[in-house]
């Protein structure tokens, strides 16, 4: 049975509030932000943090697979490091993914030109970047409908609305003092904004390479479906 | 009507040595001279230079021919106005009504042969008169210089001719390796085997063969394409104009791809200044691409530029397409036509502001480590690379590292009997969790390349693909 919440004008938000925190701390069936948190709409911008290794640009490109299915997406990498290869095993085709290298100088320019043009973006975001950047690239995001997904090492400014996706911890399964080889990996993350109503919550990404990623919501796992995230 | 060799015709080529004009690698003229050592359009320029080793090679400038073969087309309009260039060199003529006009073809071409022979040179023109474009450019390939061929039954003409004519050469390779040597045996054969083995090419050469220029129902499209741009400070730089007509053509181009459809003949029309208006209309047996019309537009109005015929600023220019067929890129079902050409345009203009080299696209290939496993081009570039998905030995196993660094990067790791015990990352040391490998990549010798042992290894903060090779540890790849 899938919860909802039908907003009372008569109750106090506080009381609105208490009741779905309530709901979600005892959710044992999927809610409704169980279904979206992880995929990427028209105009949304979701925010992954992390430090490199921690394994979010993996996730990254999986919210791009829905996308990509129906119009081209773009990678823009400043580093130069971004490789192709854990986008194709993640389901994203080869012929639906561009990717752009820039300088760290013209990487808001380059964003500015692709959120009028491309529906789904992912970028690595250079530490440079200022907050009235943010702020401008967020507006044209959600002007032109374009989903972005911003890969960065500090969060994102106040005042944009995004969903935040943090990543806490990393578990790696496979191998050992030098036996098996690297396989399955749990990531947990905290997902919080708009996704869960304001409201933070664990989450936990199954990776097993090239089979399909699972993501498990709390208690509840959601219906295995390919590289939801 | 066909002038041989027009590339020639530029004050840098020697009539007295061999010479030859390349473009893309390729020969697309020679004199005679060259001829005569072997040379033939078509050929690789390699093989050209190493025919004619002392000869001169140029380099193809389509706009310098353009502007000197505007003068042949101008004397053409006078006589008829349905001029449409297919090249510098080549065009047609819709002669119906000439033909009505002037009593005859044998009159009509009679008077055109007069009015462009003192403007040919030394290499007169070739007329082909038939009911197809391409029967009539067969014809005029075989018309005695300065003389017209005129061609009464399209069908019986084409099919005495030889399979080479379709222009394919690996579908003419494959023709002459079934036994199909002429038009005529290849018209003979069902289409619907044509189409069911060879596919799109072969169904266009079977209606080539059988004397059918286009499909027979040229595609609708329910909206006018035609695109125009006024302008209120008249152009007066060819640079200005260039970028008009690039923006021009990508947006009439994108109009005509939302209904996957694509033109086969452009009216370009200019507007100037003082009034004056000239238009002319170009004609591409394959379907022109926003690149493609965008170079037809320029080299037209850099020649009217040069021949007088702009003589001030440009204040309108207006692209409209003809000849529409559904000769369009096939969809996917799934598959977002509008997001596709958006997402193109903004690419572009990405391609502008950070240089061609950097928006790639990537294809999968073989290869031992991550870097070596993608295949990068640039986008925009054509490529006849087939991906490969045979097995390839001493590859790395999935998952495969999302980062990987254009140049192996040192690290720091602590041995502990061989062991990894610590990594350092940036400032600070961090436990090594667990590890696999190592894999022993054997070196190509002949480039000089060491052996090295592959390792994965996992830290609390992080998993990394590394080599080790002369005792240094380097990553080559972020499980991220």
């Amino acid at each position: 049975m899938a919860a909802t919440l039908v907003p009372n004008k008569e109750r106090a938000n506080d009381e609105v509030r208490r009741e779905l925190a309530a709901q979600l701390a005892t959710a044992t069936t999927t809610l409704p932000g169980d279904e979206s948190a992880f995929q990427v709409e028209p105009g949304r911008i979701v925010g992954l943090l992390g430090s490199l290794g921690s394994g979010m640009t993996r996730v990254g490109l999986s919210l791009l697979v829905e996308p990509s299915r129906v119009a081209p997406v773009v990678v823009v990498d400043h580093r130069g490091w971004f490789s192709p290869l854990a986008a194709w095993e993640v389901g994203i085709d080869p012929e639906s993914l561009y990717v752009v290298r820039t300088e760290t100088s013209h990487w808001t320019q380059v964003m500015a030109t692709l959120l009028g043009g491309v529906r789904a973006v992912y970028a690595d975001v250079p530490a440079t970047v200022a907050d009235r950047d943010y702020r401008r690239l967020a507006g044209i995001a959600r002007r032109e409908r374009t989903a972005v997904v911003l890969r960065a090492e500090q969060p994102l400014p106040s005042g944009i609305a995004h969903w935040r996706i943090t990543a806490d911890d990393i578990v790696w399964e496979g191998s050992d003092q030098g036996h098996g080889r690297i396989g399955r990996r749990t990531l947990s993350v905290t997902v919080g904004g708009k996704a869960v109503a304001g409201i933070e919550r664990q989450w936990e990404v199954e990776d097993h390479g090239t089979h399909p990623v699972r993501v498990v919501a709390g208690l509840a796992p959601s219906q295995a479906r390919r590289a939801a995230g | 009507m066909w002038w041989r060799d027009w590339p020639l015709r530029r004050p840098d080529a020697p009539p007295d040595r061999p010479t030859l004009v390349a473009e893309a690698h390729e020969v697309i003229a020679a004199n005679d001279l060259a001829r005569a050592l072997g040379v033939e359009p078509g050929m690789r320029r390699r093989e050209g230079e190493a025919l004619c080793p002392h000869g001169v090679i140029l380099d193809r400038d389509v706009g310098r021919e353009v502007s000197t073969f505007e003068p042949m087309i101008s004397a053409i309009e006078e006589l008829i106005p349905r001029v449409e260039v297919a090249e510098p060199g080549l065009l047609f003529v819709e002669v119906s009504g000439a033909l009505r006009y002037y009593g005859g073809e044998d009159v009509a071409t009679d008077l055109v042969l007069k009015a462009v022979s003192p403007l040919s040179g030394v290499a007169p023109v070739r007329v082909g008169v038939a009911n197809g474009p391409f029967a009539s450019r067969l014809a005029a390939s075989q018309a005695p210089p300065g003389e017209a061929l005129h061609i009464d039954d399209d069908y019986a003409y084409l099919a005495q001719q030889d399979v080479a004519a379709i222009g394919n050469r690996d579908l003419v390779a494959t023709f002459r390796w079934l036994g199909v040597t002429t038009l005529g045996e290849l018209a003979q054969l069902p289409r619907e085997a044509i189409a069911s083995r060879f596919g799109h090419v072969g169904l266009t050469a079977h209606r080539l063969a059988s004397g059918e220029d286009r499909p027979a129902a040229p595609r609708q499209v329910p909206v006018d394409a035609t695109v125009e741009r006024v302008f209120e400070e008249p152009l007066i730089m060819m640079d200005q104009v260039g970028f008009a007509a690039r923006a021009m053509s990508v947006e009439l181009i994108g109009g005509l791809c939302r209904y996957g459809a694509a033109a086969h003949r452009i009216e370009v029309e200019a507007v100037t200044e003082d009034g004056a208006s000239r238009h002319r209309v170009w004609r591409s047996a394959n379907p022109f691409t926003e690149d493609m019309l965008a170079d037809r537009v320029w080299w037209q109005l850099r020649a009217w530029v040069e021949r007088g015929g702009v003589t001030s600023g440009i204040v309108r220019l207006r692209l409209s397409p003809a000849d529409v067929s559904g000769d369009g890129r096939q969809l996917s079902f799934l598959e977002d036509t509008v997001a596709k050409v958006e997402a193109e345009r903004a690419l572009a203009r990405v391609q502008a502001l950070v240089g061609p080299d950097q928006v790639l696209v990537a294809q999968p290939r073989g290869g031992r480590d991550p870097g070596d496993r993608v295949e990068w081009r640039r986008w925009g570039e054509p490529t006849d690379f087939t991906p490969s998905s045979a097995p390839w030995p001493g590859a790395t196993p999935s998952p495969s590292p999302a980062l990987v660094p254009r140049q192996p990067t040192q690290i720091e790791v602590e041995w502990d009997g061989g062991m990894p015990a610590r990594v350092r990352l940036r400032s600070r040391w961090v436990q090594v969790v667990s590890w696999a490998g190592p894999w022993r990549k054997t070196g190509r010798w002949w480039k000089d390349e060491l052996d090295v042992d592959r390792y994965q290894i996992v830290t609390s903060v992080g998993a990394f693909l590394c080599e080790v090779k002369a005792n240094q540890t380097f990553v080559i790849g972020v499980y991220d």
